[in-house]
């Protein structure tokens, strides 16, 4: 009986962790995570803006050679496919990813991937001193 | 034969690794908190450097009651940050404030040539060793500290300055137009607009009313002309494309 209690805990896990707050602008930590294109591993940093319809969230990282800019995300936060925009070392093409991703609270990992790319991603909520000093920053300077 | 094989390749990869970690010093300072001394070393994988570049650096090493907190500065791997330099009550070089009760905030410059470097803050708990840095993108002509206040004089690109000559009551003046660099304050949390410091700092602010500055909406995105007489070494500034107003 415990065994299967605890089995059960260990299944709801995931779920409880999905359940967090997952809406926001998260920013990639580039310590972290890469782009890789044709086997060469390139630390990424960039943002993911996940909105209430996840279908409207936005993923854009970019690495010293490649870049990659969503333009519509297709199924849920658990598993999705993401078209966008690929730029790699001034050639562009359209792609299709297959993405899986994870988030916990304040911080989501996202693993993108097609024949040729894989975008690992982890990024956090910048804090509130953070997002109100760029903020502050931004309107100075506009 | 087969150890010293396996020793030989040992030490291979011992000097390989080390290599790979070695970075050298661009800059050094000690910062003093409450007689706890902070020792802040900024730090990048390449030895030599030209001089134009040799300030700036990658990686941050914080040494603080013999902890080391390292902190990679790199955006995408290729920023390149310098010390933010100013003398002040804690640091001897480097720009910094204490934020709020034992935590400092450092300021570094990230390399924006040609154009101005922009600003970012490292924050340090000195009781928790944790680190925040927020990058921003203000352009940073200068810094002054004053009564434990930061200001910032928000540089605007040269490259726009327009150059002429002008009549002004029927005498040649040759004139630059130029955008107004607006002084920003930073009191460890908020960045704000101060209209009354960028008069206070304005070079010409013999020609202009305090209150011509305060009425300005969005003074933040001001352009002045200032016009002089090569002859009788006459002034004349006009604001915003407003009159002339001469001394």
């Amino acid at each position: 009986m415990k065994t299967i209690i605890f089995s059960l805990l260990l299944l709801s896990l995931p779920v409880l962790a999905n359940s967090g707050h997952p809406f926001g602008l998260f920013q990639v930590d580039s310590s972290t995570s890469m782009i890789t294109m044709f086997d060469r591993n390139q630390k990424v940093t960039g943002f993911i803006d996940i909105q209430k319809d996840f279908r409207d969230s936005i993923l854009k990282v970019e690495s010293p050679d490649t870049s990659f800019e969503s333009t519509e995300i297709d199924g849920d936060a658990s598993e999705f496919k993401i078209k966008g925009q690929l730029t790699h070392k001034g050639v562009e093409r359209m792609v299709i990813l297959k993405g899986r991703s994870f988030i916990s609270s304040g911080k989501v990992a996202w693993r993108l991937s097609d024949d040729a790319l894989l975008i690992r991603i982890i990024a956090a909520k910048p804090s509130a001193r953070t997002t109100a000093i760029q903020k502050q920053v931004e309107q100075i300077i506009q | 034969m087969k150890t010293k094989f396996i020793v030989l390749l040992f030490m291979t990869l011992i000097s390989f690794f080390a290599k790979a970690e070695k970075t050298f010093r661009n800059d050094h300072d000690v910062c003093t908190y409450k007689s706890q001394i902070i020792d802040i070393d900024l730090r990048s994988p390449e030895q030599y450097l030209v001089s134009e570049d040799d300030e700036y650096g990658q990686t941050v090493f914080l040494l603080h009651k013999n902890s080391t907190t390292k902190v990679d500065l790199r955006d995408m791997g290729i920023g390149r940050y310098r010390m933010l330099k100013l003398h002040n009550g804690l640091c001897h070089k480097i720009l910094a404030i204490s934020s709020k009760e034992k935590e400092i905030a450092f300021f570094f410059l990230k390399d924006n040539r040609p154009f101005a470097d922009l600003g970012i803050i490292l924050f340090f708990n000195l009781k928790t060793h944790e680190t925040e840095l927020v990058e921003t993108n203000l352009p940073v002509r200068t810094a002054i500290m004053k009564d434990r206040k930061l200001f910032f004089k928000v540089a605007k690109k040269d490259l726009d300055n327009k150059y002429g000559t002008t009549l002004i009551n029927n005498q040649k003046y040759n004139f630059v137009e130029k955008s107004l660099e607006p002084w920003v304050s930073f009191d460890g949390k908020n960045f704000k607009l101060d209209p009354v410091y960028t008069y206070e700092k304005f070079e010409y602010k013999n020609l202009l009313k305090k209150s011509d500055l305060d009425k300005l909406k969005d003074f933040k995105n001001a352009i002045y002309t200032i016009a002089v007489n090569p002859q009788n070494k006459a002034q004349c500034l006009s604001f915003n494309g407003g009159g002339w107003v001469c001394n």
